[in-house]
């Protein structure tokens, strides 16, 4: 043992490792620790980044469409189901069109997300592994970014800015197993919280919803959006829909319900992050 | 010269990592592309090499991508340390050595992950996801590195020996 600390080496590991220790138990503390660094390596790599994703795509995209065009009968098919669901659609839209305001009201939604200003940035990169879901985003300080922003997409709520660098971010999913979001279940108005599954295989992205009070008739459909109460998440935005009722006991670290996220995080390629509410808009101007 | 085959493969580890295995693996076992190049690179170049190669590589997709950073750092840095142990002294052709390193650094990383998930206040079934994702993909890691060092190593030997070289031919 003894000759162990006399090897230099050995004693140069130590120290890097209980530096590299100190620095991630200070990181995980406070995001801000680590800025200047961030922003000099992300400035550098991020048009190697943006290239090297805006390629990729393309290569993808590409090869998608070849698959896609060289079944003609499978795209006949899929082209006769459209015909018949549009068909469908022209007689629910006049129906729709009235329903319309008053699922505004109920949803709040596009109200919500309409008074804020936001910024749209592409996703240019992901965390190894899937203990954490976390990517970094190409839009940062430089765009008015900060961190505890919401960040959505066109289908719902994606995350939340966790740390800025000069021109990107890092977001933190709402399907990381770390992250809690206080919700509400539309149809019932009863307030829970979400939070990421860590579960590899074939399950795919999915969320617990908790802390639902006892006696709640959830069903298996239910829209679950955010509550706005953390002060984080704009109220209204879609978070997922329950996909099983799950709920055992009386317990609440019990699970309430399985719940899909809306978002498709596989797919995941431009995302918004609402920089300003309203009422900030309106004392800055 | 070699210096620079090293920068291109570690971007290349990057890319592999954060674009493509995050979006094309199967049921979310992937290799961790980095930690295979690490040990291969460990191998190749020696244990100081390899140590400062996987501290800076680990710092950078830290700094990248994570948001704990000096983890991955640490995870990478004793990669390249323990791919060093056998520097010269197995034949360069041996691909099980780097292969088996990788898998067993690959597997002590998912640990070390498990463990900071539990310390941020994840939870998760440590059994389910024992045998279903982290020795899996420590399994799938190993047989990427064989494959990364088989293609690492005519390139970099090559270019290595011709360094050494002139260096040699410079202070005569």
């Amino acid at each position: 043992m003894g000759k162990l600390f006399k090897n230099k080496f050995v004693i140069l590991l130590l120290v890097i490792i209980l530096i590299l220790a100190a620095l991630a138990f200070i990181t995980t503390r406070n995001e801000a620790a680590a800025t200047w660094a961030e922003d000099i390596v992300n400035t550098i790599a991020q048009p190697i980044q943006r290239f090297s994703v805006n390629a990729s795509n393309s290569v993808i995209d590409f090869f998608e469409q070849v698959f896609k065009t060289t079944d003609a009968d499978l795209e006949n098919e899929q082209l006769r189901v459209r015909i018949a669901q549009y068909e469908i659609m022209e007689d629910e839209l006049t129906n729709l069109r009235a329903e319309n305001e008053r699922l505004r009201e109920l949803l709040n939604y596009t109200d919500t997300v309409e008074g804020y200003s936001f910024v749209t940035a592409p996703v240019i990169g992901r965390s190894q592994g899937i203990w954490f879901n976390e990517f970094s985003v190409g839009a940062g300080r430089n765009q008015g970014v900060a961190e505890n922003m919401a960040v959505i997409n066109g289908s719902g709520l994606v995350g939340m800015v966790t740390s800025v660098s000069a021109n990107s971010c890092k977001v933190t999913g709402i399907i990381d197993s770390t992250s809690d979001v206080s919700v509400i279940v539309e149809r019932t108005r009863d307030y829970g919280f979400v939070r990421g599954i860590l579960e590899a295989g074939s399950s795919g992205d999915m969320m617990e919803l908790y802390y639902l009070p006892t006696g709640n008739d959830l069903v298996p459909g239910d829209i679950i959006v955010t509550s706005g109460i953390d002060g984080i998440f704009p109220r209204g935005i879609t978070v997922g829909s329950v996909v099983e009722v799950s709920r055992t006991s009386e317990d609440a670290e019990d699970r309430d319900a399985l719940v899909q996220p809306a978002v498709d995080f596989l797919r995941l390629e431009e995302v918004m992050i609402l920089t300003a509410a309203p009422a900030e808009e309106e004392a800055e101007g | 010269m070699y210096r620079i085959s090293v920068a291109i493969s570690i971007l290349f580890g990057i890319y592999l990592d954060s674009f493509l295995f995050a979006r094309f693996n199967i049921l979310d076992i992937r290799p961790d592309a980095m930690m295979a190049l690490m040990v291969s690179l460990g191998v190749l170049l020696g244990q100081r090499e390899g140590l400062f190669i996987g501290l800076l590589s680990g710092l950078l997709t830290d700094l990248l991508y994570s948001r704990i950073i000096g983890l991955g750092a640490i995870a990478y840095m004793l990669a390249g340390a323990a791919g060093g142990i056998f520097y010269k002294k197995f034949y360069a052709d041996n691909i099980v050595i780097p292969a088996v390193t990788a898998a067993l650094c690959s597997f002590a990383k998912e640990h070390l992950m498990a463990l900071s998930v539990l310390l941020l206040g994840g939870r998760f079934r440590f059994f389910e996801m024992f045998f279903t994702y982290m020795l899996p993909c420590a399994l799938v890691t190993g047989a990427f590195c064989a494959l990364i060092h088989l293609a690492l190593k005519p390139v970099l030997q090559r270019q290595i020996r011709k360094h050494y070289e002139r260096n040699a031919g410079g202070i005569r």
